[in-house]
């Protein structure tokens, strides 16, 4: 497989006492798509969130070993927090669109880093995101109108045009779909397939099909533990661990 | 049992349940009558009450020729000015003190300065229109015999005793006579003292809320001290929020007594708390994915809470401001132990000078043996329910317009 963009290297997380996440190693290769599945409760989402350090803000949430972006530590005591998320973007399970216009809300990411110099060229990010996200044509019109306007499978379309607008190297995606119906699922899961050509993608999904169609690797999670890892099409068939082979036939 | 059983013993429960339905809905609308019913018959009567207040009876008076000085007309001018019209008007025994209103030189003197003022240089001899005294107004009013009521009646048959809507009861200050005592003195200080109380609170009440609601940790010792604190002075008694304004801003800063300064002062403390408990709930109900999407987008905390968290609260915020303003604006008791009961002839212009609110108002004027001022006093309600009823609906306003922004 190509080269890794993150290796994650002994992560245990702890919630207080709490142990989340148990001494995880992985890496995660560039312009691929990465799925995390696991039952709910794994540590799915606990995982994906230590990939932009957003459980800083979760009070007594601590993490032990490395995760190397880039050859760098991103959980060193003097990484830029700000900046890192900067780099590594990320799309809620429910869609959270600023209730603000379709505009303000893909603007508000360069406006934050000050990644444009003039308006002319603030309104190219802002086309160019919704066009990689696919929404362009069908929000042209209402550029200027609120984005809570928007159907649930634009509006989550737009938080990934939001988090491109920042031009990251990696997206995480934490269950981007399960709360859109199957044709916005469909849709979504088109615009991954693409984006990955640009950046590195981390995706957790409930959905096994999902995770079929889109990734290119699987890590399977259970009760904090990286239980198995591997090429998407060798890990559903030819599954190892006895559990990783439970859960995909649905008996865990 | 049988499928048939089941189906009776079902049948019965459910006449059971929708008995209980309708007895509740029955009672729900029996309540919601009981309280329409109580609350028509306070307006209704206050407005009753209230009425002729808002009716004043003017009659037309012609003031004769004189050489009057070039200076400011003096009390004594205008007094004879206005005994000779009566002499005038030749009916034995006819006083101008007797007919209309004890303050009407003033009215006289007003016009004829603002004449002088204007260019004519002669106060030639002109007609003006004086209130009439509210007692004899109103025993006109309900008939009877006296050559006072003579010369009305014939004053009406010449079409020179009107009956207009008293507007100077919203522009006049107070007086100790009901025909030309006013509201305006007491509105101007009611606004004195909530735009005092406003500057103070909200600013001081809404940081304290973000730093509470969104810095501060929540499960600490201290913070649930504060907490208690703060929910508990919130339902203080407001006469406690007056000792405490009298002990610190009269007292300990010696700040001028009666002003809409230590008034609003007062206020402030009293609304502080309020602001704070309402702001921290609308900050505590943005939805807590704003914050989480912002943070992702590479935001600092402080900019995610600045940026979504705070203008997602505002219009829970200004409502909640402004319900607690319409609180201020109808609390008595802490304004009069910081000594806002005063009379005024003249509405308060600065924020030390004396003043007194609306609601001192009314029970200044309840407490007034003279006749007219129960009325006076329940005009001043009906103005006060009015803006209350104002502020209340556009802070509903501003809730309603919002709704939609709750995800
Ligand atoms: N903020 C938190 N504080 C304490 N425990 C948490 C927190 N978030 C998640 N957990 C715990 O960590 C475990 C993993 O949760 P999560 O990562 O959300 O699982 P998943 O996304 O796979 O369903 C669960 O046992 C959950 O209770
Ligand atoms: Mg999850």
């Amino acid at each position: 497989m190509s080269k890794s963009k993150i290796i994650v290297e002994n992560l245990s997380l702890f919630y207080g006492k709490h142990q989340a996440l148990f001494d995880i190693n992985m890496s995660i290769p560039e312009n691929k798509v990465s799925a995390f599945i696991g039952p709910s409760g794994c540590g799915k989402s606990s995982f994906l969130r230590c990939l932009n350090r957003m459980n800083d803000l979760v009070r007594n949430a601590s993490q032990k070993g490395r995760i190397i972006l880039d050859e760098e530590d991103i959980l060193g005591k003097n990484v830029d927090v700000v900046l890192l998320r900067a780099r590594v973007g990320m799309v809620f399970q429910k869609p959270n669109p600023f209730p603000k216009s379709v505009y303000d809300n893909i603007a508000y990411g360069p406006r934050l880093h000050g990644l444009f110099f003039s308006k002319k060229e603030l309104d190219e990010i802002v086309e160019t995101s919704l066009q990689r996200a696919g929404l362009f044509e069908e929000v042209k019109d209402r550029l200027y109108s609120s984005a809570l306007g928007l159907s649930g499978g634009q509006q989550q379309r737009l938080c990934i045009a939001r988090a491109i607008a920042v031009n990251p190297e990696v997206i995480l995606m934490d269950e981007p779909t399960s709360s859109l119906d199957p044709i916005a699922t469909a849709r979504v899961e088109e615009l991954i397939d693409e984006l990955k050509e640009q950046y590195t993608i981390a995706l957790v999904t409930h959905n096994l099909q999902q995770a079929a169609r889109v990734s290119q690797k699987v890590s399977f999670f259970h009760k904090g533990i990286l239980v198995e890892s591997g090429r998407t099409s060798h890990m559903f068939t030819n599954p190892t661990d006895k559990r990783t082979q439970d859960y995909l036939t649905g008996r865990l | 049992m049988t499928l048939a059983k089941k189906n009776v013993t079902l049948q019965k429960q459910l006449l059971k349940r929708h008995k209980r339905d309708r007895h509740f809905k029955w009672f729900g609308w029996m309540s919601i009558y009981i309280v329409l019913f109580l609350f028509t018959t306070l307006l209704t009567s206050i407005l009753f009450q209230s009425w002729p207040i808002f009716w004043k009876q003017e009659v037309q008076i012609s003031l004769p020729t004189t050489q009057i000085s070039s200076f400011k007309v003096s009390t004594g001018e205008a007094t004879s000015l206005l005994e000779k019209a009566f002499h005038y008007e030749r009916k034995p025994g006819l006083k101008a003190k007797e007919v209309v209103s004890l303050n009407a030189w003033k009215i006289v003197a007003e016009e004829i300065d603002k004449r002088k003022r204007s260019k004519k240089k002669s106060v030639g001899r002109h007609t003006m229109w004086l209130p009439i005294q509210y007692t004899v107004s109103q025993a006109y009013r309900r008939g009877g015999e006296s050559f006072i009521f003579d010369w009305l009646k014939k004053k009406e048959d010449e079409g020179r005793l009107r009956t207009t809507f008293n507007w100077t009861f919203f522009s006049n200050a107070d007086s100790v006579f009901p025909e030309t005592a006013g509201i305006f003195a007491a509105f101007m200080g009611t606004i004195f003292v909530l735009l005092v109380a406003f500057t103070i609170a909200f600013p001081i009440g809404v940081v304290v809320a973000i730093y509470m609601e969104c810095f501060m940790r929540k499960d600490t010792k201290l913070t649930y001290f504060i907490n208690v604190n703060i929910n508990n002075l919130a339902a203080v008694p407001s006469i406690i929020f007056g000792l405490l304004g009298m002990a610190i801003f009269l007292n300990f800063f010696e700040l001028p007594r009666s002003s809409g300064l230590v008034g609003g002062l007062t206020l402030s403390l009293m609304m502080m708390p309020i602001v704070i408990v309402s702001s921290r709930m609308a900050l505590s109900q943005v939805p807590e994915n704003l914050k989480e999407a912002a943070l992702g987008l590479g935001a600092s905390k402080t900019q995610a809470i600045f940026h979504h968290v705070v203008p997602g609260a505002m219009p829970g915020i200004i409502t909640g401001t402004l319900l607690s303003l319409a609180r201020m604006m109808g609390d008595t008791a802490p304004l009069i132990m910081v000594g806002m009961v005063v009379f005024l002839i003249k509405a308060p212009m600065t924020l030390d000078s004396p003043a007194t609110v609306l609601p001192v108002q009314i029970y200044q004027w309840f407490q007034r043996p003279e006749p007219g001022f129960i009325e006076a006093s329940s005009g001043a309600i009906v103005v006060l329910l009015l803006i209350l009823l104002g502020v209340n609906s556009l802070a509903l306003l501003i809730r309603r317009k919002f709704e939609k922004f709750s995800v």
